[in-house]
């Protein structure tokens, strides 16, 4: 099978009861890999109505075909599971290095089911993989879990095994926890790190030695030399020396940048936490994950003189806003500080940020008192924010309560209006009252707030291909379409979304990757429809939980209260006409349920 | 009069002082363009992708007054 390994891997917790079982060629072609695969897996599989927290639950490791087979950013695995901050599917992905470690050992997936009765972690050597005891690794923030494992290891195989562990967060199911990468790169959003912690498991270690078989070596290697021309670009070259850091400005300037719980779209403090500032005063280096040319990553310290002290990777932009902007906080150093902390105790720095956010309005509009959290927290103040994540990580005092998500907070504390998400996932970094289409994409992601599948920037914000009105909503509901099935697909392949993003026909340079992998002759109409398919699928999971039209929302702030300010003074998100025109294009009903007839053609059963 | 320029990403190796400020003071005269402004500062066009006065799109042709905050961006993608 060519990009595939073969091999499932599953593992029972509560037995410990270690299986191989021989991938189904049919089953992954059709759904492609890695979200969509997994995704088909649950929704055969699954007790679909079971807490996410319980054993009942199952967290799946997902690679997909090109994962590990260079060109074009494949170094991506995913984590598919149902999320307890949604109580939907969700698909969270990250980079770095495990995710090629985790191919080359010889599996496609790894499926976790049941709950073990003590910690443990999953280690594999090729075709080796044995449950240990993770006792003394329990409590551990997550660059010393990795470390701690990599002592373990024997010193010849260290360098080549990579790990996937939960902090203290995870450990603790605060239900924004995220699963870490090498230390530091988070599958950050949906809860799937409370989902491994609920199930006793600190961490995956994998030590691979194989190879992946691609049919046609000449036409990838053809592939990555469109990575080669993306980095002689403009923006690559950009995207190299400033990261993502570098939309702080973009989105700001066009007002898009999410500040005080999204009341604004403009932060006054903007340069002090761009990535001009970065590279000019936090910036060790730029880093890129496994088989990538584009080096996006930020490798960064404060300055032992510094107020605030510490070395990691990041921020990214989306943190910029989540624990910057979006808090009233103009400070680069505390901004650094709070993401080491969110990478360490594995916590999503976005959900973070949207939970303090919802906090502090709660505080400042007199729902939630001093008393009740501890102490003040005001907007902008980072000290108090940073005991306040600490707590949340640790699960002391006000922090179990705030664990629980924004949405919760907001409901509990009687101003559910104040909480910025949809479907309980707090929403990224880009203010949907400048640029509606992002809010349909938010309303309708599968998991809440989501915008990795099926970002509308290139279009709305930089007008490629063609010139777009952001504020309007005419040709959204044709474009989140577009984007949310070409990105479902994409991701599932296995590969990071940036290059995707940054070429004017995406689409056609993943399927002629895709052809090459797998040795397929398919056009680009195919694999849309592959995405479309893996799209629908997510929905009909979500559906048969109950999930319609009405689940589908943005917060009244974005769709009845006027942007103050700027290029978008005065827009609001008409979320109801887009979605009326959205659920006709895809074929759903107008309560948003796909209909018998979309199912067939889609052969989804 | 003078405006107040700033310019982000790689366009801010067209900034006269370094290091880098995060933005600069012009002087220019009276009835000064925004072209007028980048041909001072010997800025391509085709490098700026977005385009702002006063925090509202401009374009070249944009008359400049005492105050003003001229902001140029190049092309950049969502993260």
């Amino acid at each position: 099978m060519n990009g595939w390994m073969g091999t499932i891997l599953r593992v029972d917790l509560s037995s410990g009861v270690i299986k191989r079982e021989a991938l189904d060629p049919d089953l992954a072609f059709n759904y492609v890999g890695g979200r969509g695969l997994a995704t088909k897996i649950l929704y055969d599989e699954l007790d679909i109505e079971c807490d996410p927290l319980s054993p009942e639950n199952m967290l799946i490791f997902a690679n997909g075909p090109a994962t590990l087979a260079l060109g074009l950013s494949s170094g991506r695995s995913m984590v598919v599971t149902k999320s307890p901050l949604t109580g939907t599917i969700c698909s969270s992905n990250a980079g770095g290095y495990f995710p090629a470690a985790f191919k080359t050992a010889g599996y496609d997936l790894i499926i976790f089911t049941g709950r073990s009765d003590h910690p443990v972690y999953l280690h594999i050597n090729d075709d080796k993989a044995v449950l240990r005891d993770a006792s003394d690794l329990w409590g551990l923030e997550a660059e010393e879990t990795d470390l701690t494992i990599l002592k373990k290891v024997n010193p010849k195989q260290r360098r080549e095994t990579k790990t996937a562990c939960i902090g203290p967060a995870g450990e603790n199911l605060v239900r924004f926890a995220g699963i870490v990468h090498d230390g530091h790169r988070l599958a950050a959003r949906s809860g799937v790190g409370a989902v491994m912690g609920s199930k006793n498991l600190k961490a995956v270690a994998i030590r691979g030695t194989g190879g992946v078989r691609v049919a046609n070596a000449e036409e990838l290697l053809r592939a990555t030399l469109i990575a080669d021309h993306i980095k002689t670009t403009d923006l690559g070259i950009a995207f190299e020396e400033f990261g993502t850091p570098l939309f702080v400005d973009v989105l700001n300037a066009v007002n898009a940048m999410p500040t005080k719980n999204f009341q604004y779209g403009f932060f006054e403090d903007g340069d002090l936490i761009n990535g001009a500032e970065m590279y000019d005063r936090t910036l060790v280096r730029s880093k890129a994950c496994y088989g990538c040319p584009l080096n996006c990553g930020r490798n960064t310290r404060l300055a032992d003189d510094a107020k605030y002290q510490g070395r990691g990777d990041g921020p990214e932009y989306e943190t910029l806003y989540s624990l910057g902007s979006n808090l009233l906080n103009g400070d680069i150093e505390a901004v650094t500080k709070m993401n080491y902390i969110c990478n360490q105790m594995g916590m999503d720095a976005i959900d973070t940020g949207v939970t303090l956010g919802t906090i502090m309005e709660l505080q400042e509009i007199g729902h939630l008192s001093e008393a009740e959290i501890g102490f003040p927290i005001t907007w902008g103040d980072a000290e108090a924010s940073i005991r306040l994540l600490k707590m949340i990580a640790n699960a002391e005092g006000f922090g179990i309560e705030a664990g629980k998500g924004g949405r919760y907070l907001a409901e509990k504390y009687n101003a559910p209006e104040v909480f910025m998400g949809s479907k309980g996932q707090g929403f990224a970094a880009y203010h949907p009252r400048a640029m509606v289409g992002q809010g349909l994409l938010f309303a309708t992601s599968p998991e809440g707030g989501n915008h990795t599948t099926g970002n509308t920037i290139q279009q709305e914000m930089n007008g490629i291909p063609t010139p777009m009105d952001p504020l309007t909503a005419e040709g959204k509901p044709q474009l989140v379409i577009k984007n949310q099935n070409e990105t479902a697909f994409i991701e599932s392949m296995g590969v990071c979304i940036f290059p995707y993003m940054f070429l004017e026909n995406g689409l056609e340079a993943f399927t002629e990757l895709y052809n090459a992998i797998i040795g397929a002759e398919l056009t680009e109409e195919d694999t849309f429809r592959m995405g479309e398919r893996i799209f629908n699928l997510e929905r009909m999971f979500n559906y048969r939980l109950g999930f319609t039209r009405k689940d589908d929302t943005l917060p009244k702030r974005l769709t009845e209260t006027p942007h103050p300010e700027g290029v978008a003074e005065g827009n609001v998100v008409p979320l109801e006409q887009m979605l009326d025109e959205y659920y006709q294009l895809r074929g759903w009903t107008i309560d948003g349920i796909p209909t018998q007839e979309k199912l067939e053609t889609l052969e989804i059963v | 009069m003078q405006v107040r320029l700033k310019l982000s990403g790689l366009l801010r190796e067209y900034y006269q002082h370094r290091p880098y400020p995060r933005e600069e003071k012009v002087d220019l005269t009276n009835g000064s363009t925004v072209a007028d402004l980048f041909d001072q500062y010997e800025i391509p066009y085709d490098r700026v992708h977005i385009l702002i006065v006063n925090r509202h799109h401009a374009d070249l042709g944009t008359s400049l007054k005492e105050g003003d905050e001229v902001w140029a961006l190049p092309l950049a993608a969502g993260g």
